[in-house]
């Protein structure tokens, strides 16, 4: 599990954001910042820093600075101070990504997983349930035994269908697949997501797995 | 300075001249000079008293020539008192000291009021730094309570709403304080079109999934422009906030389309909403100007597309609006794809 360090004052922010990271789920140390959490941080060797610019006593520009002379480390800075001006800054004293305040939580999510993607190569994702196994790097569905039959998968219906298997079991409702589709930047509709939810079942029918997703009337989906 | 003028203010003068002249002759008549004598004295005082009022009429005219040559080349005519010539005349220099005594309190008043001003602005930038602290924090909670998916998935997702409305008024006040003339924190570089739509429709996704907005993205694969990315989501996002709340129906479409030209790529946002009327379509970018459809709705403050136009005229980018009322509103941004062209562009204006 990756390890992701957080230095971040205010305390509110700084819980809420490691449940966060800890639902990921990512390995998290969130420790309230002193003068000088340089030498903390050369100690803890996180995967990735998540850095606040308003530090007590300090900034984060300048521990960033001072961090880059002997560490590799990558930074994200996370700042209420939003004008390219300032993200260019960050840039230029050696972070890695910049995210303003307030950020959507799916926003820091994406930019922390592909500044991980950069450095560590993590491997592809096969999601299996029931009869059917999702290949996420082939973007196939595919039924596990007898013939094997797979169908290509549209990329909304492969966020739909993973989503769906992520909570294998459960019921779905409708706002939370819209949801983490938008999360996703996917960015449709009720009536779109009717649509590709029966083309999603179409091509499910078609492989030998009809009836996968069962419609909970009022409530939602379930596989 | 008129000759004209110029004898009207003396005219008191003249006319004690002339008794002075009168008595004279008189006098010279009475103590038995001949006629053509008193004449000649009389013209030769009158040619002195001419030649001393032409001498005084053509250094007062290009003294205050130059002196309103130097007032049109200021840009802050307020500050003459400072550069103006010293007059030979005793009265100009007198003129001189109390014009140069009030500009002096002219000017501190306007230094303090701007450092007043700025002081404020400062205030108001930090304030909004502070308050978006909190709003995080407000934001990582609700996500929180969605994530762990108990009952009230609604209820969150309202809160999320209300707090993504508060993000979009405290960045209008943000902006509204920095879309100052003197304000040039902003960075012109190439951007993809594409992210910086993504990015304002992200920004605005509770708005727009609550008002069952469809969308709809015509725009070419690759498309760089050359902007401030950041400025440029705030204007979308004003504008598909626009869209979202002057929807007709209980749904609306918003359509994003780009075309590009040779030197720029010309970005429209349409919707199918309620429309501008046609005799308030040119006003609707001035400040503090709610149409009849603002009014009616009682949310409107008249600042988004103040602020959305001044901010495109800092970039180098045309804003404009077209719209039929009950069908249609589409506005247009042009956005320049070259960076010499930008440069041009905020040459001119």
């Amino acid at each position: 599990m990756q390890y992701i360090m957080i230095i971040e004052d205010e305390p509110a922010i700084r819980e809420e954001l490691k449940s966060l990271l800890e639902s990921v789920p990512y390995r998290v140390f969130a420790p309230e910042p002193d003068a000088d959490p340089t030498a903390l941080i050369q100690k803890e060797q996180p995967d990735l820093l998540l850095l606040d610019i308003g530090l007590p006593g300090t900034d984060g520009l300048s521990v960033c600075s001072r961090l880059r002379k002997e560490s590799r480390v990558p930074i994200i800075f996370v700042t209420a101070r939003s004008t390219s001006m300032d993200e260019l800054n960050c840039l230029l004293r050696g972070g890695d990504d910049f995210v303003a305040k307030p950020y959507q939580p799916a926003v820091l999510l994406a930019r922390i997983a592909a500044v991980l993607r950069r450095t560590v190569r993590q491997p592809d994702e096969v999601l299996i349930w029931k009869n059917v196994t999702l290949d996420l790097a082939a973007g196939t569905a595919s039924l596990k035994d007898g013939n094997r039959r797979s169908t290509e998968l549209s990329r909304n219906e492969l966020k739909i269908l993973y989503f769906l298997m992520k909570h294998a079991g459960k019921i779905v409702s409708r706002e939370d697949l819209i949801d983490y589709l938008w999360d996703q930047e996917v960015f449709i509709d009720d009536n779109a997501l009717s649509v590709n939810m029966t083309r999603l079942r179409g091509k499910l029918e078609d492989i030998g797995a009809p009836g996968y997703i069962e419609t909970r009337r009022g409530l939602g989906y379930q596989i | 300075m008129k000759l004209r003028d110029y004898v009207k203010d003396k005219i008191l003068f003249l006319c004690f001249y002339c008794a002075l002249l009168l008595l004279l002759f008189c006098f010279l008549r009475i103590t038995g000079y001949p006629a053509d004598y008193s004449l000649l004295f009389a013209g030769l005082m009158t040619f002195l008293v001419l030649l001393y009022g032409g001498i005084d009429f053509y250094r007062k005219k290009s003294y205050f020539e130059q002196l309103f040559i130097q007032l049109e080349q200021l840009d802050k005519p307020y500050l003459i008192g400072e550069v103006m010539d010293k007059s030979p005349l005793l009265t100009d220099r007198l003129y001189r000291r109390v014009l140069r005594l009030s500009n002096r309190s002219v000017i501190e008043t306007i230094h303090a009021l701007e450092q007043e001003k700025l002081e404020y602005r400062e205030y108001i930038e930090s304030w909004i730094h502070e308050v978006k602290a909190p709003l995080t924090a407000v934001n990582l909670m609700c996500a929180r309570k969605l994530r762990e998916a108990d009952g009230d998935a609604a209820f969150f997702r309202k809160m999320l709403r209300e707090t993504e409305s508060m993000e979009h008024a405290v960045e209008q006040a943000l902006y509204y304080a920095r879309s100052d003339e003197v304000y040039q924190d902003f960075l012109i570089t190439s951007c993809s079109l594409n992210d910086v739509v993504r990015e304002a429709v992200t920004h605005n996704r509770r708005l727009l999934t609550a008002c069952h907005i469809k969308l709809q993205f015509d725009l070419p694969e690759d498309c760089r422009v050359w902007c401030d990315g950041i400025w440029l989501v705030f204007i979308l996002s004003q504008l598909i906030r626009n869209s979202a709340q002057y929807r007709r129906n209980d749904s609306g479409k918003i359509t994003f389309s780009a075309k590009e030209e040779e030197k720029r790529v010309i970005l429209s946002v349409l919707d199918d909403g309620s429309g501008i009327p046609e005799n308030e379509i040119d006003r609707i970018f001035e400040k503090g100007f709610t149409g009849t459809n603002g009014r009616d709705r009682k949310k409107s403050t008249g600042m988004g597309l103040y602020l959305c136009r001044k901010l495109c005229r800092k970039l180098g980018l045309s804003i404009y609006a077209q719209s039929v009322e009950g069908k249609y509103t589409q506005i247009t941004l042009e956005i320049p794809r070259e960076e010499s062209l930008q440069i041009c562009k905020a040459e001119e204006s």
